[in-house]
């Protein structure tokens, strides 16, 4: 293969690279409306539990969630092709919601005490983890500003009281969940109406 | 647009993307000795610990490994272009490895967890990271190691000490070592393949 063939082939690889990135985070944006689900769940369930110190709070807001995430996503989902980046991120989602369905109902059933705040330093961990990892994918800067929050909550439970790692986690949720997916929804709801212009 | 065009269409779209994950797991392939370097890194850690009781032993494992990973990570990834299954796989690493050098350290020095929940929340951390992988590249045996640390993630929160600490060695031989040499095999085989095609 000559340097120039090769050169256009490379050119042709970012191309399609820059078309998936775009196309990936357009897919993020129009899941807005998942982040917002998510970020009043945990508002629910911390004010459940905190009027009511019901064990079922976390358990039955987290499952309900769910299920109407996965209602969500089927109609969403109906009839789009799903692209590659859009998988990628997916993947990282779905394998966090696994994880955390098995770690905490098995911490919670155990018995073993664990301070409240280290759990929430756990929990932040994750969600950092998958925004730092859907981040990268997409090259979204203020994505990553989200997992940095995340990172900071967790950092913070470990060391302050239950009080402060309280705060930090809710404010962090109404930032990185709340605004982040109404974000999304502007930004979603901004280029139909581009789209529509210009049809 | 006809029915037979969207129908060809559709088809280009999924040969596209399944030769993406074949390259995807083939690049993974690539970096199987990650996996073996951090195995025998984690069991070397926990070793020393366990032998001389240095505190230190940990931190200064982890960050020896990380250098190590970083500088043949720089040497190997300049001499191929990177695909982007290969990015969405490693930028799970990358946010893996940074959430953990910040938990764990941070776990440490406030000395507010049971090592068995430590032991538990690594397993549910590394049953995520290998599952996303394994989800995305369509991978069984991945899959399989992302079972194991989820199985042993709960088994830390209820098991005796002693039982826990040599399935966590086992997981970390099965899941790290034998899985990253599984992934060398695969690729020495692979590029003994293409030579002996070329």
């Amino acid at each position: 293969m000559t340097v120039n063939a090769e050169e256009l082939e490379l050119k042709d690889r970012l191309n399609l690279i820059e078309v998936m990135i775009t196309e990936g985070r357009r897919t993020t944006e129009s899941w807005g409306s998942i982040f917002v689900v998510w970020g009043i769940a945990f508002y629910v369930a911390f004010a459940w539990f905190v009027l009511s110190h019901s064990p079922y709070a976390w358990p039955i807001t987290m499952i309900c969630t769910y299920a109407l995430t996965r209602v969500i996503n089927a109609r969403r989902r109906g009839g789009q092709p799903r692209t590659t980046m859009g998988r990628s991120i997916g993947s990282i989602w779905k394998a966090m919601a696994i994880s955390m369905f098995i770690l905490f109902p098995a911490i919670g059933i155990s018995g073993k005490t664990v301070d409240p705040s280290i759990l929430t330093a756990i929990v932040a961990t994750m969600l950092g983890i998958s925004t730092a990892a859907s981040s990268i994918i997409l090259k979204w800067k203020l994505q990553f500003g989200c997992a940095l929050i995340w990172w900071t909550v967790a950092v913070v439970s470990c060391f302050g009281t239950i009080r402060q790692s309280m705060i930090a986690f809710l404010a962090a949720n109404l930032l990185c969940h709340i605004s982040f997916g109404v974000y999304g929804f502007i930004c979603e709801a901004r280029r139909t109406s581009q789209g529509a212009s210009h049809a | 647009m006809s029915e037979n065009q969207n129908e060809l269409e559709l088809k280009d779209r999924l040969s596209l993307i399944e030769s993406m994950i074949a390259e995807g797991r083939r690049t993974h392939e690539r970096w199987a000795w990650v996996y073996v370097l951090w195995g025998v890194a984690n069991c070397t850690a926990i070793l020393w610990t366990a032998l001389a009781h240095f505190p230190t032993a940990w931190p200064i494992t982890m960050i020896a490994a990380w250098v190590l990973t970083l500088v043949v990570a720089a040497r190997r990834s300049a001499k191929r272009p990177s695909t982007t299954l290969g990015r969405a796989v490693s930028s799970i690493w990358i946010a893996f490895g940074i959430s953990a050098m910040m938990l764990f350290p941070a776990l440490g020095i406030s000395g507010r967890i049971d090592e068995y929940i430590q032991i538990s929340v690594a397993s549910a951390m590394l049953g995520m990271a290998y599952a996303a992988s394994a989800i995305l590249l369509r991978w069984k045996a991945q899959f399989a190691c992302a079972l194991v640390w989820w199985s042993l993630s709960v088994y830390a929160c209820f098991g005796k000490s002693t039982p826990v600490a040599i399935a966590y060695l086992s997981a970390i031989f099965l899941c790290m070592i034998v899985f990253g040499i599984y992934g060398m095999i695969a690729e020495s085989r692979r590029s003994k393949q293409g030579a002996s095609h070329a």
